[in-house]
């Protein structure tokens, strides 16, 4: 494969998805990236003040499994328990896109060579576009983290970004990856015994309508990132079928030899025009509306409580089974599953309540009452801290949310209302031009 | 001229008359100049009737001098057909029909309606081509359309019955207005006894719609589904198609088989056209012989004319095909952006209910309902590709097979001629060997038969000459024909790709606001 650079600044779609408050401190970004066979190799570029650091200005090289080590430092942090972190990013998928263009090489003769050198123009335009995506993608989480005021300070964080060497993070062997599943199952299991506990009771009203609320919410928007994304897949069709008509209304018009001839010549010209159009209208509507929905997608899975280990097994084998490494939103294999804020509370919450218990049970029996005081204020402490920080963590979800759906459905309907004009402006004038022939 | 016009105001028709009257008023003129082609051109002036009637309420009659030429070629036409087919009756008067304002292509176009259905067909303005036409000399005044398909009877012996509704001012037909109830296999039957007639000496006859068993089985059961709604709707569009071009052409109109169609309320059945009946066999048995006959045939072609056009057409026959498949293929893209546009946009109201944030909430749902809007614009453009852009091409694919079929009789007819000239040359010989062995009355048959021959020769070659003639014109008016009905097609379908891109911007326009007033 060739390799494709990143253009810089101009080209990244980074700030779509998330709405970020400059702090200058420490800011973070992805300045190139290059394809190298079957790997990304990004360029991750520090300026910082932070007196931590030996420089000012510093880049390091890292590759996907190394952002995949650092999300996952961050998930099985117990100190950041009461906080959202920030969904990893998806592994570079370039498969599909390959695929294509190797069955374009590898195809048809019955098509013509302007029609080859279309569709092989077509399909590098979305490998690039996949490309900058994925590119978006990991810088969009390094920008979260460095904007976090808890986790910005974390200490594997700065390795990450000041290491100059190869962090050596292999991927998880087959024995990690199974003891992950069974941890999740476990956390799956454990959670649905906290939630039918009847003697646990939801003592704040706000964490109540958050759970329902969040439940609801990332089935709905799950659902329709996947329609979304199917919208966008006809109508890169559509587009696509423009090129083989374009052609086809060519060749007519180069045989005839009365007025149809600049007709159909013109009506050739239109379409690949048309097609040009259409297919901006397709990535349009991804870029703002897909990956959007695609980014909340995780972003409440991070926050939610799952509805039990059942919807787990449904969601990772069923519906997203067709989509697999497309970074949906964690399967049950994932390895880096985020731990989920509410149910880390409500464990919290649990652990108190047990501990609770202990402790009565300590005093009547007049035993170890010291240790089951201590613990006891221990899990206290935690869930309080839990709770303030959720709470916290859950409005700016909220506000994060719904500041960038009203950026990104303004600049699609913006964007929309352009390509439609451009559109009607170009069919237009074709047809003057039609009309006004003999 | 056409860089300075400013762009029509859109909607079908009616405001674009007036610019197009000043085009059309050019046209008339450069046309008349090139009429020279013609021996005896006619007067400019005899020829024109301007006459913009836009509908149907009776338009006013004019006087019409067809081509001298025309004339003397349906003359000879009327002898030849009575010599070879004593049972036909000539037919055509020799004395100009008052024919008037022409048919407009345009009807063969649904139009763009609100609802799913598009039974009724719209007539639309026709000025354009009236003026256009008559510069030709081909004016008629005849409007067919094909409306209210109705299930008649049960079972497997269920069919559907069409309305032939005819509108003309036309004296050869007894009303101006009148309608007959047709079934399919009564068009077919038209067909067929036109090809029979007109076929072979050279006249491209329309070919009838297709049969398809499967489509009809459904509409039989009694399915009311959309596929079987859509089926008899496509049919019921191409009938009517069918009819308009049969119509449009000047001998076809005269054929008293056709005005029996159009005309009487009872038709005998044709049986002959059923696919497995006796007559269909033969029909397949005779395909088969005429194709192996056409391998054979190996013809001295004197005018290098015909070889070219065969060629021609060839070209363009592969050329609509490949352009066929891609615009079916496109059409069926679309349906399906249609359908994931609904699907989205029913999730996107499905997020919208359960958002909290009471202004993103609306905007979710205002979002849902643009959607669906859009997914029904989807749905009239991919009526739209089809029903202009891919039937036109569909018909038009079949249509030059019929061309072709021409030019193969043309062959024939030749073969036939060469046959004759063999056969003469073999009884001369006959002849000849007679004298020599001196059988008196073997020599009286000789010559006899030498005498039949020659007859027989110089009928092949008039024939021949004959067909060769009625092609050379019969592809003319078919390439005028041809080049008239795309241009047509061709700015209408363009037409509703404007209307589909501004209804988008107008639901655009609309949600943006909406966008923004989230808070």
């Amino acid at each position: 494969m060739e390799e494709h650079r990143e253009a810089g600044k101009e080209s990244k779609p980074s700030s779509m998805s998330v709405d970020l408050q400059g702090d200058s401190s420490l800011q973070v970004e992805i300045s190139d990236a290059v394809s190298e066979r079957d790997k990304v190799k990004f360029t991750v570029q520090t300026k910082s003040c932070v007196p931590h650091f030996a420089q000012t200005e510093f880049s390091v090289v890292r590759y996907h499994e190394e952002f995949i080590w650092l999300h996952n430092a961050y998930v099985e942090n117990e100190e950041y328990a009461g906080l959202i972190i920030p969904p990893a990013p998806p592994r570079p998928d370039f498969e599909a896109s390959r695929e294509k263009l190797q069955k374009l090489g590898e195809g048809d003769s019955s098509i013509t060579r302007e029609e080859f050198a279309k569709m092989k123009e077509e399909l590098e335009a979305e490998y690039l576009a996949i490309f900058k995506k994925t590119v978006a993608m990991h810088e969009v989480f390094l920008q979260r983290l460095a904007a976090h005021p808890t986790l910005r300070r974390d200490h594997n964080f700065f390795v990450f970004l000041e290491y100059g060497q190869d962090l050596s993070v292999r991927g998880k062997n087959r024995k990690e990856l199974l003891g992950g599943f069974l941890r999740n199952i476990v956390k799956s299991a454990d959670e649905a015994l906290i939630t039918g506990m009847s003697g646990l009771k939801e003592v704040d009203d706000f964490f109540e309508h958050e759970r329902t609320f969040l439940l609801e919410y990332h089935t709905r928007i799950r659902d329709a990132c996947l329609r979304a994304d199917r919208v966008m897949h006809s109508h890169k069709c559509l587009a696509d079928d423009y090129i083989p008509i374009s052609a086809a209304l060519s060749s007519l018009g180069t045989q005839e030899v009365n007025q149809l001839k600049t007709s159909f010549l013109k009506l050739a010209e239109l379409f690949e025009r048309l097609r040009k159009l259409e297919g901006r209208v397709a990535s349009d509507e991804d870029l703002k509306l897909s990956d959007m929905l695609r980014y909340y997608v995780r972003d409440s899975q991070a926050a939610k409580v799952r509805g039990g280990p059942r919807a787990d097994l449904r969601a990772g084998a069923t519906r997203e089974g067709g989509q697999a490494g497309k970074g949906r939103g964690p399967g049950i294999l994932c390895p880096c599953r985020p731990q989920d804020l509410l149910y880390r509370r409500l464990r919290a919450l649990a652990d108190y309540e047990n501990a609770n218990k202990a402790l009565d049970k300590a005093r009547t029996r007049n035993r170890e009452v010291r240790t089951a005081e201590s613990h006891q204020q221990l899990c206290c402490q935690r869930f309080e801290r839990l709770s303030d920080s959720a709470k916290q963590e859950l409005m700016d979800f909220r506000s994060r949310r719904v500041s960038s759906f009203r950026k990104n459905l303004m600049e699609l309907a913006e964007l929309q209302l352009k390509h439609a004009k451009a559109s009607t402006l170009l069919l237009r004038n074709t047809l003057v031009i039609l009309k006004g022939e003999p | 001229m056409a860089a300075e016009r400013e762009p029509p105001p859109l909607g079908v028709g009616k405001p674009t008359d007036f610019e197009e009257l000043e085009d059309g008023e050019d046209l008339f003129t450069s046309t008349v100049s090139t009429l020279e082609s013609s021996p005896s051109s006619p007067d400019p002036a005899s020829l024109i009737t301007e006459d913009i009637s836009t509908n149907s309420n009776g338009p006013k009659p004019a006087e019409v001098v067809l081509d001298d030429d025309r004339e003397d070629l349906f003359a000879e036409a009327t002898e030849e057909v009575s010599l070879d087919s004593p049972e036909r009756e000539p037919i055509l008067s020799s004395e100009p029909s008052p024919a008037v304002t022409p048919v407009t292509p345009t009807t063969l176009i649904a139009p763009r309606i609100e609802s799913k259905s598009m039974s009724a067909p719209v007539i639309f303005d026709r000025s354009r081509e009236e003026i256009e036409e008559e510069t030709n000399g081909d004016v008629f005044d005849i409007e067919i359309g094909v409306s209210d398909p109705e299930k008649v009877g049960d079972g497997m012996n269920a069919y559907m019955a069409y309305r032939v509704t005819t509108k003309t001012s036309l004296s050869m037909f007894s009303k101006s207005e009148f309608s007959v109830k047709r079934r399919f296999s009564d068009f077919l039957g038209l067909h067929s006894k036109l090809a029979s007639k007109y076929l072979h000496v050279g006249y491209i006859v329309p070919p009838a719609p297709e049969k398809s068993i499967v489509g009809m089985t459904k509409v039989k059961v009694g399915k009311e589904d959309s596929s079987s709604t859509e089926f008899v709707e496509k049919r019921r569009a191409a009938l009517e198609r069918y009819l308009q071009r049969t119509v449009k052409h000047p001998t076809l109109l005269q054929d008293p088989d056709l005005r029996q169609f159009l005309e009487s309320s009872e038709l005998p059945r044709a049986v002959n056209t059923q696919a497995l009946s006796g007559a269909g066999i033969l029909r397949m048995v005779n395909k088969a012989a005429d194709a192996v006959n056409k391998m054979t045939i190996k013809m001295n072609e004197s005018d290098a004319w015909f070889e070219e056009k065969q060629q021609q057409f060839e070209n363009l026959d592969q050329q609509l095909r490949k352009l066929h498949a891609s615009v079916e293929a496109l059409v069926c893209h679309r349906k399906e952006l249609s359908a994931n546009t609904a699907a989205f946009a029913k999730s996107a109201a499905m997020l919208g209910n359960s958002e909290d944030h009471t202004a993103l909430s609306r905007a979710l749902s205002q979002l849902a309902e643009v959607e669906e809007k859009i997914d029904q614009l989807h749905q009239e453009q991919a009526f739209a590709d089809f029903y202009m852009f891919s039937e036109l091409l569909s018909d038009y694919i079949r249509l030059i097979a019929a061309v072709k079929g021409v030019f193969d009789h043309r062959m024939k007819c030749w073969q036939k001629w060469e046959d004759a000239q063999i056969t003469l040359l073999k009884k001369r010989e006959t002849e000849a060997k007679m004298m020599v062995a001196n059988k008196p009355d073997k020599i009286q048959q000789a010559k006899n038969e030498i005498r039949e021959w020659e007859a027989k020769v110089q009928q092949g070659e008039r024939d021949f000459e004959q067909i060769s003639k009625t092609i050379r014109k019969e592809v003319g008016r078919f390439e005028k024909q041809r080049v008239k009905d795309f241009k047509t097609v061709i700015i209408k379908y363009l037409e509703s790709l404007v209307q589909t891109q501004q209804q988008l911007i107008k639901y655009w326009e609309a949600f943006l606001p909406e966008a923004k007033a989230i808070a």
